[in-house]
């Protein structure tokens, strides 16, 4: 961007325009989606790109850059998705992300989208993205919900106040997207200047100043693109920005003397002063551009729910009701019922079919042998389980959606305060049950850093819905009668451990200053099925293509190193093959634990690939039929004890590879990324060893 | 004259002044809460901490300890033309 576009009312300017507009039909410009959390960035970043990023009911499910083709014919563009933000002054990782790409990287144009129910905070942020040299468009959002609340907004007026272009929209219906690409077209297209700057928001006094820091700016370090977003950050004391510039102690005297100048009491500080004006322009304008048609109820529905969703007594009955039914319909009849459903689909429909055609075709022993075994047997046992799995994400989606989570962080703070953590935690750790991937990086929204490198350390040990299939295979086998209590008792077990995992660590590797609670509740939100469907529809795709591609990989491997011996020739017994040879080697260990077999070794091996080859590989190294024959077989192969003993294994080792390549992301530290997989392998030894001692132990007093 | 984090559920006041400055002021200046603007405590969570307030047509929790600083007058009602631009 260059700033010659602000002057262009010389002819030869004007001459150059035209040229410079036929260029710029072709060319493809780069928009970003700027707003507080939770405003709707990324549903309109859906809506805009036809892309199916994920979205939620709590400020900051975005904490990722995300960038996106514009599907329009007039206009070619790259949308940039770009993580909430309340303010220019930044706090959390993320947020300062989105800063320096709206300073550093100067889009072509900034869409500002906000909540119109919110309006007065989220033209906050805009009055400080007008101080930017940059395009912007005011997409004011959510209009269905201002209309249903009686409230009107008055968008011409609201434009002519704020300088800047106003389109309102309703990005999760739909409503006023074309003219919001019309109007980005015809500012990028046209080269319309659409920046804020000619407000003023400031006192005259202070607007003054403003102007004469920027002159400073201008000269001392040749900074001509947004000096009065510096001028003003600098009058604020904003540490990371005015450490950019290197002003001699001749400038930094003269900045501190226009500093100065700005009347200050001890109520009234710089800082206070700046944000005070700021918030009266909005108010004056918001009395003027908004009226209430129809006074409001006293007590939204929002607050209804509140009463009991937040109240002293019902809050936590209601949180653990709320849970036990997640898990219930999970695991209870309910999901019992399709998970039966899509075993007999795949072994009576598609099994038997494929081993027909086969036999038909009249296919060797060993080709036999990899389709049936390795494919059908191997990653067929583990889409039954698809269901269950689905049932669980379908859930966790819904009250994601809700708005139900940031009541659980406001009702759970103060506990998770004495462990060291935040209210915040408690997103990412409930995300954690379905996959640990998006959690780790959901952490991001924690902006102190020891409460979130604490947050990723537990995250594994919430056990993720992908082990669900290993929980549910070993407790239909060994315990048909008290399946739910069974795998109950060990999410349970995983969450102690996280409790005293944080209780070790919080005042020596994670210790350091306590972190804020300061968190908008957002309202209530019945959750959109099309939303719903889109959660669940992703998960499916990931799930089965995972199966038909890691999954089916890791077992065709497997069923090649346990298919032949160390001198590559067919072995019809497994226990003499190469796979034996080395599992036999490392299995000894687990003597303790009580599953000292080369299959289980094997097994937990390809678990760290993903956690569904734990069972694709035990049915194809107990060379199971189907999932019956495979129960039967491991009943004979296990006892109770190291049963429950490798359940808890499965719980507490070492995530997959997915999950820890997430953790070094996160952490930056290859030590401390190396430090939690020894750690996890400990705990999970330990307590494996733990359950299978004890349980023997009691056994044996049980005739 | 009280500290937010002493006003108890159901009552309202107007920000007389904030702390110290520093990241948390900072935020909470972010946050919407400045001086002249009216707050009303909503609810308190079950465990006695954090408080939940209403601020700016919106709500936001916030922690006991968080909003020591933060001192509220009861009696005083939001000056309108405090909103409005001088």
């Amino acid at each position: 961007m260059n700033l010659t576009k602000n002057k262009y009312n010389d002819s030869v300017q004007s001459q150059n325009k035209i040229i410079d507009i036929h260029q710029n039909q072709n060319k493809t410009f780069k928009i970003g989606l700027v707003g507080n959390p939770n405003s709707g960035k990324t549903t309109l970043f859906n809506r805009l790109t036809g892309s199916n990023q994920y979205v939620g009911n709590w400020p900051g499910v975005t904490v990722e850059k995300k960038e996106g083709t514009l599907k329009n014919h007039n206009l070619s563009a790259n949308i940039i998705d770009l993580p909430g933000i309340y303010s220019l002054s930044p706090y959390s990782p993320e947020e300062v992300l989105t800063r320096d790409f709206i300073a550093n990287d100067c889009p072509d144009l900034i869409i500002n989208i906000i909540d119109s129910t919110n309006i007065e905070r989220n033209l906050y942020l805009t009055t400080q993205l007008m101080e930017l040299d940059c395009n912007m468009i005011l997409a004011v959002n959510m209009i269905d919900i201002l209309e249903k609340k009686g409230k009107v907004i008055n968008y011409d007026l609201l434009e002519k106040k704020l300088n800047v272009p106003v389109v309102p929209i309703s990005a999760s219906k739909g409503g006023g997207l074309d003219k919001l690409i019309d109007k980005a077209s015809e500012i990028l297209h046209n080269q319309i200047i659409a920046f804020g700057q000619k407000n003023k928001i400031f006192c005259l006094n202070i607007e003054s100043i403003i102007n004469k820091i920027s002159d400073i700016i201008e000269k001392d370090s040749n900074i001509i693109i947004n000096k009065r977003f510096y001028a003003v950050k600098i009058l604020e004391d904003d540490f990371i920005i005015t450490s950019k510039f290197n002003f001699d102690t001749k400038t930094k005297e003269k900045i501190e003397n226009l500093k100065k100048q700005i009347p200050t009491d001890d109520i009234f500080d710089r800082e206070i002063i700046i944000a005070d004006q700021r918030y009266k322009y909005i108010c004056s304008i918001c009395k003027q551009s908004t009226k209430q048609k129809i006074t409001r109820k006293k007590k939204s529905l929002s607050n209804k729910i509140d009463v009991i969703a937040t109240g002293k007594f019902t809050s936590i009955p209601l949180f653990v009701i709320l849970m036990l039914a997640v898990f219930y319909i999970t695991f209870g009849p309910i999901g019992n019922y399709f998970k039966i459903s899509a075993e007999n689909i795949i072994n009576v429909y598609i099994g038997q079919k494929i081993e027909n055609i086969l036999i038909f075709l009249g296919a060797s022993d060993w080709s036999l042998s990899l389709v049936m075994d390795a494919a059908v047997r191997g990653v067929g046992s583990v889409i039954s389980f698809l269901p269950q799995v689905l049932i669980l994400y379908g859930l966790l989606s819904f009250l994601e959606d809700s708005g139900y989570m940031s009541r659980a962080a406001f009702v759970m703070d103060k506990l998770l305060k004495k462990l060291g953590l935040s209210g915040k935690s408690f997103i990412p750790l409930l995300m954690g049950f379905g996959c640990s991937v998006p959690a780790i990086l959901g952490s991001r929204i924690i902006e102190n850093k020891k409460d979130r490198f604490m947050t990723i350390f537990l995250i594994p040990f919430m056990s993720c819905s992908a082990k669900t299939p290993v929980y549910l295979l070993f407790a239909s086998s060994f315990f048909p009668y008290h399946q739910t209590i069974v795998i109950f008792s060990i999410y349970i077990l995983g969450i102690l451990v996280a409790i005293l995992t944080a209780y070790i660590f919080k005042d020596s590797l994670f210790k350091g200053e306590n972190s804020t609670f300061i968190m908008e509740m957002p309202e209530y939100k019945f959750p959109s099925a099309k939303n719903l469907w889109l959660h669940i529809w992703q998960k499916t795709k990931d799930f089965i293509e995972r199966a038909g591609t890691v999954i089916l990989g890791a077992t065709v491997i497997i069923w090649f190193l346990e298919s032949f011996d160390k001198n590559f020739s067919f072995v019809s017994d497994s226990s003499k093959s190469i796979l034996a040879l080395a599992g036999n080697f490392v299995s000894p260990i687990f003597t303790v634990c009580g599953f000292a077999d080369w299959r289980v070794v094997v097994s937990l091996l390809t678990g760290l690939i993903a956690k569904e080859s734990i069972v694709s590989s035990m049915a194809l190294l107990y060379a199971s039929d189907n999932a019956q024959h495979l129960s039967y077989i491991l009943t004979n192969s296990f006892s109770i004890y190291a049963a429950l003993a490798f359940m808890v294994f499965v719980l507490l080792y070492t995530p997959c590879v997915a999950a820890v390549s997430a953790i070094y992301k996160e952490f930056g530290s290859l030590k401390l990324t190396v430090f939690s997989i020894i750690y996890q392998l400990f705990i999970a030894f330990l307590f494996s060893a733990l359950t299978f001692q004890i349980g023997t132990l009691i056994g044996s007093f049980i005739p | 004259m009280n500290k937010l984090s002493n006003v108890s559920p159901g009552h309202s006041g107007v920000v007389i002044k904030l702390g110290k400055s520093g990241k948390l002021r900072r935020k909470i200046i972010d946050m919407g809460i400045t001086p002249g603007t009216k707050i009303t405590v909503l609810s308190v969570a079950p465990l006695g901490d954090p408080i939940k307030i209403e601020i700016r047509g919106y709500e936001l929790s916030i922690r006991k300890s968080e909003c020591q600083e933060i001192i509220i007058d009861e009696e005083k009602e939001a000056i309108k033309s405090n909103n409005e631009l001088n």
